[in-house]
């Protein structure tokens, strides 16, 4: 199955998130050339940093605070290899020094100068950042596509615990019933849900960012090549999965065969 | 990581500058050598007590040189940094890298 | 928290007096106090305090600018606000999520001008910021910024180049700054735009901008709207730069020549114990 085996095999349990492991920021295909954005984490300290993309296709975090003038770097842009600051236009390159300041356009600015990075990788369809440069652990494998984030008012336990009592549909006409899921692998950064029934498989990968205390973006990936409209549906399904994790305490919706709906 | 090399050699000046007023806390010298090395320039600082005024010998490009000056101009909020005066310095070598604090002893 | 004697005792803008129609009072916050500016039948304008009391005023340059404590001193000199031609344009307050202090130093900035304001103010690769003179005149306890030379796109409607153009500015209290603009239909006299800021809080605040032009030409509106978009693209500079407050310690930030404007300025709140708006250690 896709990537299945990869993800037993590679270390996905032995993943140690807080201030040394890995934390996911954004899915790869939503960061494209050239672009630019802010990603908060709740790690020992309150982390505020701009993640970005440069032409070549490498992607780079700095601390969100340009230091010039402590502009916030994320509302910058993106030109060749490097990030420029929207205030007075001071450039780095993706090792965060200072390249080139504007308003002094013939010195060449030291080595000295420049943001603040953070250990950034691009793995599997998703961006991660460390603060541990020495030693980050492996990253898992699942080998999915990236199907969107979601930003939920909850806190990540909660969230894994509601996550383990869904069910996700596994055709986009809804024809079948939404199938209870149950987690097949989980380790701190990230989980896998599985549905199946004799018709059909589905997995769905989770990967959790801690962005303030009570609110966690959710990254999600499913198996590649799925229909468009089975896309959608499970689309759906996040929002729905975030409106009942964010109004309904710790209900879940199930399907109500009798009665052919969804019922919380 | 790989970053720039260190600015041309021929762009380096060196000044001496000399920060009076009330810049008696020691705090001080810390903040201007955090600002030196801040601004990759080599040299150092050190308490002129008998003249009642903070010096430092900077070395680097005149943008540089120019940018230590308004730092420590404000400096932290306990000093006030009435007068900055500066001079060109022919040093006698090349500069050590770094920028240190220097005791009267030195 | 204790506001300092010399944030507290100064004048601040409160309203602008031709839009205050008789018998309607409106209300303000003035560094956390709120104030009703009121147009009595007699046609006079007062501002009262929230127990009653009656606020100092004084009315200049189409404002109402009043006090929550006793100013000692006048309010500031702009002699070309007399001056015959001038025409003088009111462009409404605009609130800003962030401090005082730091609105005025945005103001008192032009290497932003290629990035901020792009195409009007300045344009790549003209981003270069010549030496320009700064100093703190004593006798009027004022900031000035004179020889300030920028490459701006378009100078006037009727340029069509771009070319380099000569600013003043001025500091003449902490919440003010006003710039002085060579006048395209006037060589050798200075357009004049102030700035000027009322704070709500320590983080928030509303900042006035006025004009004395020479200009003939333009619609009061468009003056009014192309005023509007300088200051609401300055504004999203404003509201995303931490910290909100203007550090008076700047070691977490590298201010080059280009900022010597800046420094000065912040030099000269440091010496006043201008402490309303302003982070004290840097972090």
């Amino acid at each position: 199955m896709y990537g299945l085996l990869k993800l037993m095999n590679a270390g996905l349990t032995e993943n140690d998130q807080g201030s040394d492991g890995w934390v996911p920021v954004v899915l790869s295909a939503d960061l494209p050339v050239a672009g630019v954005m802010r990603a908060q984490i709740d790690a020992t300290q309150p982390l505020d940093l701009v993640v970005w993309r440069s032409r070549s296709g490498q992607v780079s975090a700095f601390d969100n605070r340009c230091p010039h003038r402590g502009m916030r770097l994320s509302f910058g842009f993106v030109r060749g290899e490097r990030l420029s600051c929207i205030y007075h236009g001071w450039q780095y390159g993706e090792d965060g020094a200072c390249r080139h300041i504007p308003a002094h356009p013939d010195m060449t600015p030291p080595a000295s100068i420049g943001a603040n990075t953070y250990l950034c990788r691009e793995y599997d369809g998703v961006i991660w950042i460390s603060q541990n440069a020495d030693n980050p652990p492996d990253l898992p494998t699942f080998g999915g596509q990236g199907l969107r984030s979601l930003s939920v008012n909850r806190d990540e336990a909660d969230l894994r615990k509601l996550l383990a009592e869904t069910c996700i549909p596994l055709s986009g006409a809804g024809e079948t019933a939404p199938a209870e899921a149950s987690i097949i692998a989980e380790n701190q950064t990230s989980l896998v849900l599985e549905s199946t029934t004799e018709a059909a498989s589905l997995q769905l990968m989770i990967h959790f960012q801690k962005v303030t205390p009570g609110k966690t973006m959710l990254h999600i990936q499913t198996n590649p090549d799925l229909p468009v409209d089975l896309r959608i549906s499970l689309s759906r399904w996040a929002e729905r999965f975030r409106w009942s994790a964010e109004n309904m305490g710790t209900m879940v919706n199930s399907w109500d065969a009798s009665a052919g709906e969804m019922r919380p | 990581m790989i970053r720039d090399t260190q600015p041309l050699m021929m762009n380096r000046q060196t000044e001496l500058f000399r920060f009076s007023g009330d810049v008696s806390d020691p705090d001080f010298l810390d903040w201007i050598c955090h600002r030196a090395n801040r601004l990759g320039l080599n040299g150092w600082v050190r308490k002129n007590a008998a003249g009642g005024f903070i010096e430092a010998l900077a070395s680097g490009p005149e943008e540089l040189l120019d940018a230590m000056e308004l730092g420590c101009s404000l400096g932290p909020i306990t000093v006030w940094v009435e007068t900055v005066v500066r001079c060109p310095h022919d040093s006698d070598g090349p500069m050590p890298n770094g920028f240190k604090i220097l005791t009267q002893a030195d | 928290m204790t506001i300092s004697d010399v944030a507290r005792n100064d004048w601040y803008p409160v309203a602008i007096e031709n839009l205050l129609i008789e018998g309607q009072p409106e209300t303000v916050v003035l560094m956390g106090e709120t104030l009703t500016i009121l147009r009595a039948a007699d046609d006079q304008i007062k501002v009262t305090a929230a127990d009653g009391s009656e606020c100092p005023l004084t009315l200049r340059y189409g404002h109402v600018w009043s006090s929550i404590g006793r100013p000692e001193h006048a309010l500031f000199d702009i002699p070309e606000a007399a001056e015959e031609g001038r025409r003088m344009v009111d462009c409404g307050p605009v609130r800003v999520k962030a401090s005082p202090l730091r609105v005025v130093e945005n103001f008192l900035d032009i290497a932003h001008f290629p990035f901020v304001h792009t195409d009007i103010l300045g344009a790549e690769p003209h981003t270069e910021v010549e030496p320009y003179k700064v100093e703190i005149r004593d006798t009027v306890d004022e900031v000035w910024a004179t020889k300030v030379r920028f490459f701006q796109p378009q100078a006037a409607k009727s340029a069509e180049e771009g070319q380099m153009t000569d600013y003043m500015y001025r500091v003449p209290a902490p919440c003010v700054s006003i710039l002085y603009k060579t006048s395209p239909p006037r060589p050798g006299a200075w357009d004049v735009i102030g700035l000027f800021v009322r704070p709500i809080s320590e983080e928030l605040c509303d900042a006035y901008a006025w004009m004395a032009l020479y200009d003939e030409d333009s619609n009061q509106t468009d003056l009014v709207q192309f005023q509007q978009m300088i200051f609401l693209q300055d504004r999203s500079i404003l509201e995303n730069q931490i910290p909100r407050l203007l550090p008076l310690d700047p070691k977490m930030e590298i201010p080059t020549r280009a900022d010597t404007t800046s420094v000065a300025y912040r030099r000269w709140l440091k010496r006043k114990g201008m402490t309303y708006g302003a982070q004290l250690v840097a972090r």
